[in-house]
């Protein structure tokens, strides 16, 4: 079996595994096998527990961290800059504001789709700036001032539709948005992100053929016959998709896109055919740990998801960083 | 292949009213090395990348006959082979996969093991196919990078500045390999800086300054005192190859003459 | 206890008459002056007053003038009382003694008999001993019949917060007959219930409150949680009834109309 098949079937087996971790962690101590047995059983209230309260949070981990990883390669093949991703760029953050604004106006209350919209939305309008700011260099002060830029604007403005909300729990829900969240997520959830959150997965892999070219540069994929505005498009749209609404549902979770392509990357190499389906995976894998790492640490409440990835993610990234300006020096 | 492959028609190129390049026109033919020179600023790039199709152009270029802008994207990119200048690899890659991409025009990147093991091969890259090609010599990287365009079989290849910035050993290895290209059928133009390599390699060169075509023809008409005095501001120092006189160096044209030109009967080659 | 409010009660008799103007900056201050105080002694009550999901005295607050608890707002209304309790910033209280104002600040009711002792000594300062003596008495009658059984039940508010024994929220409990299960989820300090333990605990009831009026927030999804939604349509149990916070957030009258309207739906409940 070639090395990157190897990495891919073990990635599965670790996701099986975290999945039945998942499943068995939870302010309800029950033991695996009663879990096990329970819908066979007509254990309804472990069967309940299981299907509507922890299933659906490993679920969600799962796909949300698949569109993180996913999307964080696939910036960083079309930005050909390892810094990059939805995170760091600034995409997430202004995601969670459309999310905000969908939610807090009261239109998902009526439109329950407008708050995975909201997220898309904001996410789409954080890529398409995000270009705009780097006019495609993908030189990473660009890419980093851009991050910041739009992740300010984006958290400032969702502190202030959350300090405008009628609703005076609003104010104390900020900590959600900007940290992440997979507390009790329902199946209703789970209907709600995870469907876009696989187109969106489809795109990209869709796109991942042609950004092989750019591999070259924008001019030789262009000779080469790649469409390369399309390319952005696909990728644009891809990582719109793929990040929103997961946003949406689960607030900013941040540094899942940088961490796993640079872990996988040495195994699987750098081409993005290859590094962008183990990405979802790895970063599905890893989400799911984090979350996992969430309710075990003993804390009054549970750790907020996107804590757990910074702790990791920030100082992976500052060390990318320190070592980029050694490389440049 | 009946037709010119490449013909350009008063090409002009335009930043707002500012013209940059242009009207110039020029045939490439088959089996024949076109070298485009001139001075920096001259628009050679904006000339090569307006002919691979990158820029938007008044005036026509046609392939074999048929309008570029009219071909799909896939036909354009399976006649014309493009490197440009200082070719970057973004991401690690093999030999054999960078290699490999050429093949993209033609959609058989990952079966096409065939096309590429002769391009390695023609471009003598076989020992190091799996090799990352960043940590490739700078020659190696150029023939990799021209393997990459041999494995897409193109009847036209532009090319950008493929000696600049390598050693004078790897300069001749990469337009031997050029001229070997021609032989197998292909046409190529190709960008180059160095005076006498153009004169030594090129059937026919075309000199631009000021974004116009001020002479076109065999190196040996060409390149004479009067024009590289006036485009370039050097004279040149000539040898006799096989019996014709050719450019093998150049030296500045102001009058102190410190050196007598005597001819120099070299070897045949 | 009861000594000590005596004592206190005999001891305001010989204080000046009662105060023209009081003024009130919190909220549990404000019922008591609604319950006690004659309207004309009332002079200002706190804008929170107005919002009927935080007090029940709402409609009677917009014929009052409001204020917001700041030093300014008082000092141009000059009033001869200002009630305070500990909710109360420490520094506003502060800076209105130093500017003159007569301030007195009331203690927190955290039981039943905390109630009764608050009621009194409010009824000292605002000058109507005898309306505070037949409130107090009301309450005292509250413990006199507890109903006979005794289910178990849980206060779950937006975002899963159940209120702790700083609160009046046990005594509500109590005092209805519901035995509280929140010792038995390790929230006897008040705290943030779990979807997964409430299902498993199932009280019979589950006290909703803390809703606001107006706007959504994330808060609402945990009681709407599809778990307890399902659990209960599957089991019964959980049944929910909603008894506004802003009869039992003070100590005051409405405490009585709190824990009467949680007898009442409970006598009726399946």
């Amino acid at each position: 079996m070639s090395a990157p098949r190897r990495i891919a079937v073990l990635q599965i087996a670790a996701i099986v595994a975290a999945l039945l971790a998942s499943l068995t962690v939870g302010a309800a101590a029950i033991p695996l096998h009663t879990l096990l047995a329970a819908p066979f059983v007509g254990d309804a209230d472990t069967w309940l527990i299981l299907r509507e309260i922890r299933l659906p949070r490993a679920l969600l981990a799962l796909a949300i961290g698949a569109g993180l990883g996913m999307s964080g390669a696939a910036l960083q093949a079309l930005l050909r800059n390892p810094l990059a991703e939805p995170g760091v760029v600034g995409i997430s953050s202004t995601a969670a504001f459309g999310a905000v604004l969908a939610f807090y106006s009261g239109l998902s209350y009526t439109l329950p789709l407008a708050l995975p919209l909201g997220g898309l939305a904001g996410a789409l309008a954080g890529t398409l700036l995000m270009l705009r700011l780097t006019r495609g260099t993908g030189a990473s002060l660009a890419l980093i001032l851009a991050g910041v830029a739009l992740t300010t604007f984006a958290s400032a403005g969702t502190s202030l539709v959350l300090s405008l909300a009628p609703n005076p729990y609003a104010a104390y829900e900020i900590i959600f948005w900007l940290m992440g969240s997979l507390a009790d997520r329902s199946l209703a959830h789970v209907a709600l992100a995870v469907p876009f959150i696989v187109v969106g997965l489809a795109l990209l892999m869709y796109a991942a053929r042609d950004l092989e070219a750019l591999a070259l540069g924008e001019d030789s994929a262009r000779s080469l016959g790649v469409d390369v505005a399309r390319l952005k498009l696909a990728v644009v749209v891809g990582t719109a998709l793929a990040v929103g609404p997961g946003v949406a549902v689960a607030g900013f979770i941040g540094f899942v896109g940088l961490l796993v392509p640079h872990a996988l990357r040495p195994f699987v190499g750098a081409r993005p055919a290859r590094l962008l389906p183990q990405c979802a995976l790895g970063g599905a894998l890893a989400t799911l740990v984090a979350d996992i790492a969430c309710r075990l640490v003993p804390t009054l409440g549970e750790l907020k998801l996107g804590i757990v990835t910074a702790l990791l993610g920030a100082p992976f990234f500052l060390w990318l960083l320190t070592r980029e300006r050694s490389l440049h020096a | 292949m009946n037709a010119t492959p490449l013909v350009a028609r008063d090409v002009l190129v335009t930043h707002g009213a500012h013209r940059v390049l242009g009207p110039v026109s020029l045939t490439l033919a088959a089996r024949r090395v076109l070298g485009i020179v001139g001075p920096n600023g001259a628009g050679k790039t904006t000339l090569v990348r307006a002919l691979a199709g990158l820029l938007r152009h008044a005036g026509d270029v046609e392939l074999s006959g048929r309008r570029l802008a009219s071909c799909p994207a896939r036909e354009r990119a399976r006649a014309i082979g493009y490197l440009p200048q200082d070719p970057a690899v973004a991401w690690p890659l093999t030999t054999r996969e960078l290699v490999a991409l050429g093949r993209l025009p033609h959609g058989d990147a990952a079966t096409s093991s065939a096309h590429v093991a002769r391009a390695l091969d023609t471009l003598g890259l076989t020992s190091l196919a799996t090799r990352d090609v960043l940590t490739l010599s700078g020659g190696e990287r150029m023939r990799a990078h021209l393997a990459r365009l041999v494995a897409g079989a193109h009847p036209v290849l532009l090319i950008d500045e493929p000696t600049a910035s390598l050693d004078p050993g790897y300069q001749i290895e990469v337009l031997d390999h050029l001229r070997r290209l021609t032989r197998d059928g292909a046409a190529v133009l190709i960008v180059l800086h160095d005076l006498p390599l153009a004169a030594r390699y090129c059937d026919e060169v075309l000199v631009l300054a000021g974004g116009l075509a001020v002479a076109q023809g065999p190196p040996t008409e060409i390149f004479d005192d009067a024009l590289l005095a006036a485009v370039f501001g050097v004279r040149g120092i000539r040898a006799s190859l096989a019996g014709t006189p050719a450019l093998v160096g150049i030296r500045s044209a102001a009058p102190a003459a410190s050196m007598h030109e005597t001819p120099v009967t070299m070897p045949e080659r | 206890m009861h000594a000590a409010a005596l004592l206190l009660a005999l001891a305001s008799l010989h204080c000046v008459a009662a105060p023209a103007r009081i003024a009130s900056i919190n909220l549990c201050t404000d019922a008591l002056l609604f319950d006690l105080a004659a309207p004309a002694q009332i002079a200002s009550v706190t804008a929170l007053s107005r919002d009927p999901t935080l007090s029940t005295h709402a409609a009677r607050a917009r014929d009052v003038p409001v204020n917001h608890g700041r030093a300014e707002e008082l000092l141009t209304l000059a009033p001869d009382l200002v009630l305070a309790d500990g909710a109360s910033a420490a520094a506003t209280v502060a800076l209105l003694r130093r500017l003159g104002l007569r301030v007195e600040t009331l203690p927190m009711a955290t039981n039943l008999s905390d109630v009764i002792a608050l009621v009194q000594r409010a009824g000292d300062l605002i000058g109507a001993p005898a309306r505070a003596a037949a409130l107090a008495a009301r309450l005292v009658a509250l413990e006199a019949s507890p109903p006979t059984a005794a289910p178990t039940a849980l206060i779950v508010q937006p975002g899963g917060f159940v209120p702790g024994p700083d609160t009046l929220g046990p005594t509500l409990l109590a005092l209805a007959g519901l035995r509280d299960l929140a010792p038995a989820l390790g929230l006897d300090r008040g705290g943030f219930a779990n979807v997964e333990t409430l299902l498993l605990a199932r009280p019979a009831v589950l006290v909703r409150g803390g809703e606001a009026s107006a706007g959504r927030a994330l808060a609402d999804n945990f009681l709407n949680h599809p778990a307890l939604v399902q659990a209960r349509h599957a089991h019964g149990g959980m049944h929910p009834v909603a008894v506004s916070d802003a009869a039992w957030a003070c100590g005051s009258a409405s405490l009585i109309d709190a824990v009467t309207h949680l007898r009442a739906a409970l006598a009726s409940a399946p």
